[in-house]
């Protein structure tokens, strides 16, 4: 369905990657706590976890919206550190926090997200067009997102989101607040992604989901991560069929 | 520096706040429609009161005058603007005139005695209050009646006395206004047009400025441009050249509006000596000039605070500050013999004001036409590198602030 000119291998790294936040009332807070992981191109690399268990931090910080306070995150061989707008350069991001400009059309936002991610000039209006028709978005590319209902609000945020055809894509809680019919279809987009040979970050609260979608799943409580796999070697790791037992049975061992 | 990505972002800025309705509200109608509405209005209002006034007919005392002035009291009754009403003593005038039964008194009283030859033997004295604007009135009428009796006593004296009207008319006083009507309009252009400019510019930039930056945190997009392949310096160069192109926009259209206004509705109320209001194609370089500095240095100030801010309700109370700041210095717009010189040239506001006046009076002198220039791209940089410095915080690009708005601003500069 998207057509990909550059689905070279994408390696994306963390080695002891820490966040800490000074809260006032709370002093130091560890956000992420010496996480270690690494994802390749034509994977989908869940990071699983409760609400506050640092997915959106972690994800954050790949994106290089956080600065680590202390760890290294490699982008494409890149340390995002040194180098964060090329880093962005090469990712798309998307989350909660990442709405859309309401008075722009559904084109005029592809092509805005394509050009200023550095995707080529000439190029960016048959791009616009591809991922119009690839996600169905014909007959509302013309009008601006305001007047789109959620469904097409989120396909034009994933479009937006590969408009510059990234090899590395971070989905922090992509599904969150969508009914089951686009959150299917996103699950089914972000599958496709994964298939054309992209590097997928992907973060959920939901056991159901990471258990469909994910390659290898990263589990995360309080900042650390507890373990991280494939499905079949988290089930070895813990003898238990059902994610939502491995998990609640690694909250366990933790504790 | 690449300028395609600046370029690409000042474009969508542009697009998306043309196509809010406050945005086009604050930028093209108001300046267009609001004060020269509201200068029609007032010039209006004045009009009708000063009709009212003028119909009205004033109440006056008069104490019995002496012989002599018997033609006088003949003037006043026979003035059907004028009602002369039985006389009140000394102590009454004052009560009398403040609770409206009357609303000037006249007076005499003897300053020489009868054997002292050619001596002017009374002075006429008009009680009156300035403070009620009838009493006011009816001490203008009685006076420009009692300067034509006096006019007219003075000739018949002269005349008794042999002195011809000629001679008599050498000390006439006369009086030649050598005012064209395009100076008269300039100096009423110079007086009004700043003012209003400065207001429009600033009430422009204001809301600009926090809808791009707080604006954008509390719809959520500002993470979503963060998250781009761009530098944030760009980001905020993009932002900040879209501010200040609205605000100039607005200054001009402004400017624009209120010499069309102030042809059509001060002309008119000018009667004969008609000023002739029009900006000569030779200023609009300055003015100009000076709209840009003053958007420049307006928006960059209001930007650098409404970037700490985590909405918009927050980002106009952290700007409300400056915003008063702003406009502050238009005070020195109006002080009579203020110019632009070297050292009011230094004073930010006040100097683009000053040179958009002495541009309209042509006036200006080139020396302090430049300082002002480079005083004001002095303070832009400076909001620049600051701006610069505060964007590539964390908490700037996340908006996680946890103190209040005015602590962030505070640590922000530790």
């Amino acid at each position: 369905m998207i057509h990909s000119e550059d689905v070279s291998r994408a390696t994306v790294t963390a080695e002891n990657l820490t966040k800490i936040f000074h809260d006032k009332s709370r002093g130091e807070v560890r956000a992420v706590d010496g996480i270690d992981f690494g994802c390749s191109s034509g994977e989908i690399f869940g990071l699983l976890g409760p609400n506050g268990a640092g997915k959106t931090t972690t994800l954050r910080m790949v994106a290089t919206v956080l600065e680590p306070t202390s760890g290294r995150i490699s982008v494409l061989g890149r340390n995002t550190r040194k180098h964060p707008v090329l880093t962005r350069r090469s990712m798309g991001f998307y989350s909660s926090t990442t709405a859309l400009y309401q008075k722009l059309t559904a084109r005029e936002t592809v092509e805005f997200f394509a050009g200023i991610n550095g995707y080529p000039e000439a190029k960016i209006r048959n791009r616009a067009e591809d991922l119009i028709r690839s996600f169905d978005m014909e007959s509302f590319a013309n009008t601006r997102v305001e007047k789109l209902s959620q469904g097409m609000k989120q396909k034009v945020s994933l479009a937006r989101t590969v408009a510059h055809d990234p090899p590395v894509l971070v989905f922090d809680e992509p599904t969150m607040g969508l009914d089951v019919i686009n959150a299917v279809r996103t699950r089914k987009i972000i599958t496709e992604l994964r298939d054309q040979g992209k590097t997928v970050l992907f973060s959920t609260h939901v056991m159901s989901e990471a258990e469909k979608l994910c390659d290898r799943i990263a589990i995360i409580h309080e900042g650390r991560l507890l373990a991280c796999g494939t499905m079949e070697e988290l089930r070895r790791r813990t003898g238990l069929h059902y994610l939502e037992d491995v998990f609640l049975h690694l909250l366990r061992e933790e504790e | 520096m690449s300028f395609r990505a600046i370029g690409r972002l000042y474009g969508r800025e542009m697009t998306t706040s043309l196509r809010e309705k406050t945005v086009v509200m604050y930028t093209i109608v108001l300046p267009v429609v609001l004060y020269p509405l509201l200068m029609w209005v007032m010039f209006s209002a004045t009009m009708l009161v000063r009709k009212g006034q003028e119909r009205e007919v004033s109440r006056i005392s008069m104490e019995t005058p002496p012989e002599e002035y018997s033609r006088l009291t003949g003037m006043l009754h026979e003035n059907n603007r004028l009602e002369v009403i039985p006389c009140s003593t000394g102590a009454q005038v004052h009560r009398d005139i403040a609770s409206g039964r009357i609303d000037a008194h006249l007076s005499f009283s003897r300053t020489a005695p009868d054997s002292v030859p050619g001596a002017v033997r009374y002075s006429t004295l008009i009680g009156y209050n300035s403070s009620l604007g009838r009493s006011k009135e009816a001490a203008n009428r009685l006076r420009s009646i009692l300067e034509s009796y006096r006019n007219g006593y003075l000739r018949s004296r002269a005349i008794k006395r042999g002195i011809s009207p000629q001679e008599w008319r050498l000390y006439e006083l006369r009086e030649l206004n050598l005012s064209t009507g395009r100076e008269m309009g300039s100096f009423l252009l110079g007086m009004i047009l700043p003012m209003f400019f400065v207001v429009m510019v600033a009430v422009s930039c204001f809301y600009t400025a926090v809808d791009s930056t707080a604006g954008e945190r509390e719809r959520s997009t500002w993470e979503t441009l963060m998250s781009t392949g761009v530098s944030r310096f760009k980001i905020i160069s993009a932002k900040y050249m879209s501010v200040m192109t609205l605000g100039t926009i607005a200054g001009l259209l402004n400017v624009l509006a209120m010499t069309l206004s102030m042809k059509m509705i001060l002309g008119p109320v000018a009667g004969g000596d008609m000023p002739e209001f029009s900006l000569p194609l030779q200023v609009l370089p300055l003015i100009i000039v000076s709209a840009v500095l003053l958007a420049g240095f307006v928006g960059a100030g209001m930007m650098l605070l409404a970037v700490f801010a985590r909405n918009f309700k927050e980002g106009q109370a952290m700007i409300q500050p400056f915003y008063i700041f702003s406009i502050l210095p238009i005070w020195l717009l109006m002080v009579p013999g203020v110019r632009l010189t070297e050292f009011t040239a230094l004073v930010p506001v006040a100097s683009m004001g000053l040179l958009m006046k002495e541009a309209v009076l042509g006036t200006f002198e080139w020396p302090a036409a430049a300082v002002a220039v480079l005083a004001g791209v002095l303070w832009i940089m400076l909001f620049l590198k600051l701006a610069a410095g505060v964007i590539q915080r964390e908490e700037i690009t996340t908006g996680d602030f946890k103190a209040s708005p005015f602590k962030r601003l505070l640590r922000s500069r530790r």
